[in-house]
This record gives C-alpha cells, structure tokens and sequence, in this order.
C-alpha cells in the first residue's frame, strides 16, 4: 500500500523537488502551500505523514502543527533552519514527531520518513525489537546485548522502553522525563543523563561513541537502531 | 581719574548742603538745644556715609564740627569755646560722626560685595544651565566661550584644551595670548592680572587640568574663576560620556540590523541551496542509472552545496555571537561526550586518519553547552584536518589545570609563522601561505574564539614552524554535585 505525504512548504522550487524524489521512491504527494490549506487537506485527503516547514506565512509552521494535533495523531516531520536549535524543541513541543534540518541530503530526509511512518499506533502492539547484537523484550522485561542479559534498574528500563518505542525518533528531555518521573518533572536534565550513561555503559560496545543511544544537542536523546533491525509482534503485521 | 573726580565732587558739595540746610534750619525756623542739633548732624553723616562712602562723610563731619562750632556753641558766632566742657562735647561728636561714618561706609560695602557676590553666584548658575544644555562635545566647546561673555558680560573670553590642541573664542577686546594659556594649564594655578584686566583659570577634571579659560576685559572674583573651570571641566566631561554612550548604543544598534538582515539573507540562501541539495542527492542515490562520470560531477555540486551553506551559516553565526544574540545552554557536561560527537560530526572528513585521545575517565564536568562546545572542537579538528598532510595524526587531550579544564587538538602541519599567530582569531583571516590551498570561510577560528570567551574560557594556539600547531581552550569546571539517582 503506497503512503501518502503532504508536503507543507511555501517555496515551490522545494515542493517540486519533494514531488520528484518522493515519487520516485514509491509515495504518492498532496502539496500545501499554508497552513489553512495543509489543514484542509489532512481533512480531505487524509495523508500518512506530513512534512512541514517552519517559516509558513500567515501561520507558522509550529502553530499550523498544534492545529494538526488538536485533530489528528498524523505523523509530522518539521523542517528547521541551522543554528536553531530552539526551534527543534519547540517543533517537538507543538508535536511533531521528527524534525529535519535545511539543507538535507535525500537520504536522511528517507531515513526520517520510514522512521516516522513506522510509528504503530501504541506501543502496546510490540512484544520484541531484535537488531544485530541487540534485543529488548517489551514483555519479558529483558534485554539482551551481543548475547549477554543486561540487569537494568527500573528507571534505567523505563527510559529505554521510552526511547525504543519511539526508536528512530528524538526524544526531548522533557518528554522522557515526564513519561519516566512523572508529570511533575521536565527540567531535571541532569537526572536523565546520569541513566542515559548507565544505559550507555551497559549497552554500548563503546560508551564514548555511542552508537544505539544519541545525544541531540539541546534537544534530547534518539535510540536508532542498525537497518537489519526486525519487529516481532504477536499479530504479524506492521 | 578724572571721571571719579567728576563723579565726587557733586557729592562733597552736596555734603556741605546738607550741613548748611540743617545750620539754616535750626538757627532761623526752629530753635532747639544744641543736643538735638548734634544728633541732627550725626544722622545726617551717617546717611551720606552708606550712601557715598567714608571720604565724604570723613569731610561733612569735619564741616559739621566746625559748623556746630560756629554756629550753635557759645560763644556763637566765633570760633572760641568758652566752656571748657564743650570741647570735650566737640571732640566727642567728631570722634562718633567719624566712628559712624566708617560703619556705615563698611556695611554699605558688605553689603555691595554681598550683591555682587549674589550676582556672581546667579551667572554661574545660568552659565551652568546653558553648558548642560550643549548635546555633543563640538558644539559644547564652540559655545562655552559665548556663553560667558554674554553670561558675566566680559569682553572676551577663550576656551583651550590640551588634547587637542584647540583654541574656542567669543567676543572682542584685548587679546588672551595662547602662550598664557598653555602656561596656565601646565602649571594648574590661576593668574590674575589687574593692569590688564586679564584673568586666567585651569579647567579641570577632577584634579588634573585639562586645559584653561582665558577671560579678558572684566575682572570676575578668584571664586568665580575656579568654579568657571570646574563647571567646564564637568561639562565637557559629562557631554563626552553621553556622546561616548551614544556611540556604543549605536555601535550595538547597528550589530543588530546586520545580524537582522544575515538572518533573512541566509533565509534566502537556504531555500535554493535545499533544493539544490535535495534534489543532487536524490540523483546520487538512483545509482544504477548513472555512470562514473556523472557521479563525479553531481559529488562535485553535493560537495559545494555543502559549503556554499556553511559560508552562509558561519556569516550568520558570526553576525549573531557578534551582536550578542546568542543564549548559552550551561549545563555540566562530561568533556568525552562533547569531544565523541565532535568526532562523529567530523567523520567523514577526517576519513581514516588517525586520532588519538588523551582524557583520563575521572574528569570531571565542564559547565559549557554541549552544541556550542561541540562546534568548537569540531571547527579545531577541522582546521587540524585540513592543514596536516595525510596520515599524520591528530591529537586531542583534556586535563585540569589551574582549575579549569583545558582541551587541545594538536597536529603535526607546517606550523604557523608567528606573524600569524595573533591574527589567526581575527575574523576572515587566512593563513597567507594556505590561503589558496585549503578552503574555509576564514570564520571558523574566530566563531570558536567568541564561544570560548562566553563560556568565560580563553582560546590560544602555539606552533612550531614544520612541527605542528596547538590550539588549546579552556572551560570552567562544574562543582555542582549530580544529584543522586
């Protein structure tokens, strides 16, 4: 079944380039040029994810985004500018699920739109995501690294589960806090950091270079996994 | 001279007036005891002395001893006394009308010297008022020459400052040399000349003379002089310290527009360079359909894509850490970490070179933001990349010292003359030998020197010609304990 990707973006030149690769890679493509029109087509055309720019006119791009929000759980990749890294936060803030910074390579941009659309629904649907020399058991509790059990501490899991649910994507502090800690928190970085080195510590085949578990400067943290990565779920379907 | 005699001789005979009326008036219309007609005359004395001074009065006693003589002691008529105590009384009146006199001659002066000094006072205060008046230093210093000579109403006056070497006149009359002048300022103390009714005072600021004021043509008291000087002195300081803020707020004002205008301006860049680059890498990753050729010449487009925008992004960061638009995310950071996504962001330039990395595990945090640090270390290893041939490795080390942590990347390059040295941080300068041969925005350096100096660090390279070159920074530590978990 082809997705379907609206594009949210004022500049032409961008939408057609977007119109070419995209279709190229198998997606079919809605364009909007506003955020009113993006809205109305999330209506009419109901599209699997949408790419939306920051700099809209009349409505900005992270307002057009909590419109979005206020009506539908689609998928939203931001497109941000350089240097800001404010903006990547707030774009997650307002609800987006990924954001891309301009200028991208087309690959990247890929990477981030499979990520995105692979999102289920909830994360209940999952048992076991099993990669090359990682394996984490929703069920069981049980985290396997190069074929040895790792021993987590409650937060420890909770904060990985946090991360390989949404794997792929970045997670902001705040979230991760809120969802581990409770709702009450949301500034306590330094608590997250200390079970993000534990965590590295005890996954990483180097601590130092992370590779499972990344740092996004300001923003947060995004669990990735190696591509040969495989979902078993107990209903077979993606 | 002769004008003051003109204008005293009316008096004296106005005196002798005075005398005769009261002799007229008490030996033809009323006939009183000589008790009252002395009194009469004392009164009369004392009046005229306020009024006209003491030489005056000094005469009409004298008039009036030899009057109250004649006419009233008996025997009346002559100058003999025949009472012997009339004498005693005669000597009595001359000795109070003198005494009178000159009181009265010294309280109308007090009280002369009283108004003028009021007056004094009151032209300083408007001379004060028009000085504070005067926005820019230029036209404060054209005007206070002006200022006094319509203020204190002397003919003219001169303003000469030191620094510049200037002279400021207003009005006419006899010259203020300009030798006088300098005199004055370099031996700070006043000079008053009577005969020529010439005046000058240092102006000062604070203790130190700045210059001097020259005034000719009236004489003001040594008071008002040296709060003339004073009263420039701080006027042309404060008129100085507006202007020099001014200069700042526009200074900061203008760094503003320009990171203003580099935000949009990059803004524009950016959209034809996302399309540029996605649509380059979209051709480069169909790879079955294109040959050799091809790929090299869509690499060639990716690759200056990719520099095209790190020219606009370091022009905006500059333009930005320039005009202070910048926030700094401080947080403790474990040095290995920044230092780790440094080298991952650096990968695929430094392709297979080795890298070694002294950091011993206990370090303890730096309170730094980790983008911006990052950024710095990878424009350091970068600018090591690019200046060290190939295969030769680079260097990073981190340790305490002095209480800050210090991180270098060093590497085994040409070396930098050290001509060069101090000038590397400026913004767009470029190794002169290396200028055509290695590509960068001349920004790099600078950008890292500006983050390093608001975290509160400093940055500093040292070189060997044909060794190497290391470049070093330092952060400060963190001590605030992480809390337990």
């Amino acid at each position: 079944m082809t997705s379907t990707i609206l594009v949210v973006d004022d500049e032409p030149q961008i939408r057609r380039v977007m119109r070419a690769t995209l279709t190229q890679q198998g997606y079919a493509i809605v364009e909007a040029r506003e955020g009113q029109e993006a809205l109305e087509k999330i209506r009419t055309e109901r599209p699997d994810l949408v790419i939306l720019d920051m700099n809209l006119p009349v409505m900005d791009g992270l307002e057009t985004c909590r419109a979005i929000r206020a009506g539908s759980d689609v998928p939203v990749i931001m497109l941000t500018v350089r240097n800001a890294e404010k903006d990547k936060v707030r774009a997650l803030d307002a609800g987006a699920d990924d954001y891309i910074v301009k200028p991208f390579g087309i690959q990247e941009l890929l990477a981030r739109i499979r990520a995105a659309l692979r999102r289920s629904p909830s994360g209940e649907l999952e048992n076991v995501v099993t990669a090359k020399g990682f394996s984490f058991d929703f069920e069981s509790r049980e985290v396997t690294v190069r074929g040895k059990p790792v021993h987590l501490t409650p937060k420890e899991f909770e904060v990985l589960r946090e991360l390989v649910t949404h794997r792929g994507k970045p997670i902001s502090h705040r979230r991760l806090l809120q969802a581990v800690w409770g709702p009450d928190y949301g500034e306590e970085t330094e608590l997250l950091r200390v079970v993000i080195n534990q965590l590295r510590k005890k996954t990483e085949p180097e601590p130092a270079k992370p590779k499972y578990i990344l740092t996004e400067p300001w923003v947060g943290y995004r669990f990735v996994l190696p591509p040969d990565s495989s979902v078993a779920s107990p209903r077979e379907e993606s | 001279m002769i004008r003051r005699l003109f204008l005293r001789v009316p008096r004296y005979a106005a005196a002798l007036g005075i005398i005769l009326a009261i002799v007229f008036l008490y030996k033809d219309v009323f006939t009183v005891n000589q008790t009252a007609v002395a009194l009469t005359f004392l009164l009369a004395i004392l009046t005229v002395s306020t009024f006209w001074g003491f030489a005056v009065s000094a005469f009409m006693s004298v008039i009036a001893v030899l009057a109250f003589n004649y006419f009233f002691l008996p025997p009346i008529n002559t100058f003999a006394i025949a009472d012997p105590q009339n004498w005693v009384a005669l000597f009595v009146f001359l000795a109070t009308s003198l005494i009178a006199s000159q009181l009265g001659t010294q309280a109308r002066q007090e009280a002369h010297e009283a108004e003028h000094q009021r007056m004094e006072v009151e032209r300083l205060y408007s001379f004060s008022q028009r000085l504070l008046v005067s926005g820019n230093v230029l036209s404060l210093l054209n005007a206070i020459p002006n200022h006094i000579v319509e203020t204190f109403g002397v003919g003219a006056a001169a303003l000469y400052l030191d620094y510049k070497q200037k002279f400021y006149r207003s009005g006419v009359g006899s010259p203020i040399s300009e030798e006088e002048m300098k005199q004055v300022t370099a031996r700070e103390e006043p000079i008053i000349d009577l005969s020529r009714s010439l005046s000058f005072v240092p102006v000062r600021m604070g203790t130190r003379a700045i210059g001097s004021l020259g005034i000719s043509g009236r004489l003001l008291s040594r008071h008002t002089l040296e709060a003339l000087g004073t009263l420039i002195g701080i006027a042309f300081e404060r008129a100085r310290a507006v202007e020099e803020l001014g200069k700042t707020e526009a200074s900061r004002e203008g760094e503003r527009l320009k990171s203003a205008l580099l935000d949009s301006v990059t803004h524009d860049f950016r959209t034809p360079l996302t399309s540029i680059k996605a649509s380059v890498t979209s051709l480069l990753s169909s790879s079955d359909h294109i040959n050799g050729q091809q790929r090299e010449l869509l690499t060639v487009i990716d690759e200056e894509c990719d520099r095209l925008n790190g020219l606009v992004g370091d022009a905006a960061e500059m333009a930005r850490l320039d005009a202070g638009e910048f926030e700094l995310r401080l947080e403790p950071n474990p040095i290995r970490e920044i230092v780790a996504a440094a080298l991952q962001h650096c990968k695929s330039v430094i392709g297979h070179r080795p890298v070694h990395i002294n950091i011993a595990p206990d370090l303890p945090p730096v309170r730094a933001d980790f983008a911006r640090v990052k950024d710095v270390l990878v424009r350091l290893i970068e600018n090591a990349n690019a200046y060290t041939p190939r295969d030769e490795p680079i260097t990073i080390t981190a340790e305490v010292v002095n209480d800050q942590l210090a991180i270098s990347v060093a590497d085994r390059g040409p070396g930098i003359e050290e001509v060069e040295l101090g000038l590397i941080f400026d913004k767009f300068y470029r190794g002169k030998d290396q200028r055509y041969l290695v590509q960068g925005t001349g920004m790099g350096l600078p950008i890292a020197k500006a983050i390093v100096e608001a975290h509160g660090g400093t940055i500093a390279v040292t070189s060997q010609l044909g060794h190497g070159s290391v470049f070093s920074f330092t952060l400060p530590l963190d001590r605030s304990r992480v809390p337990a978990q």
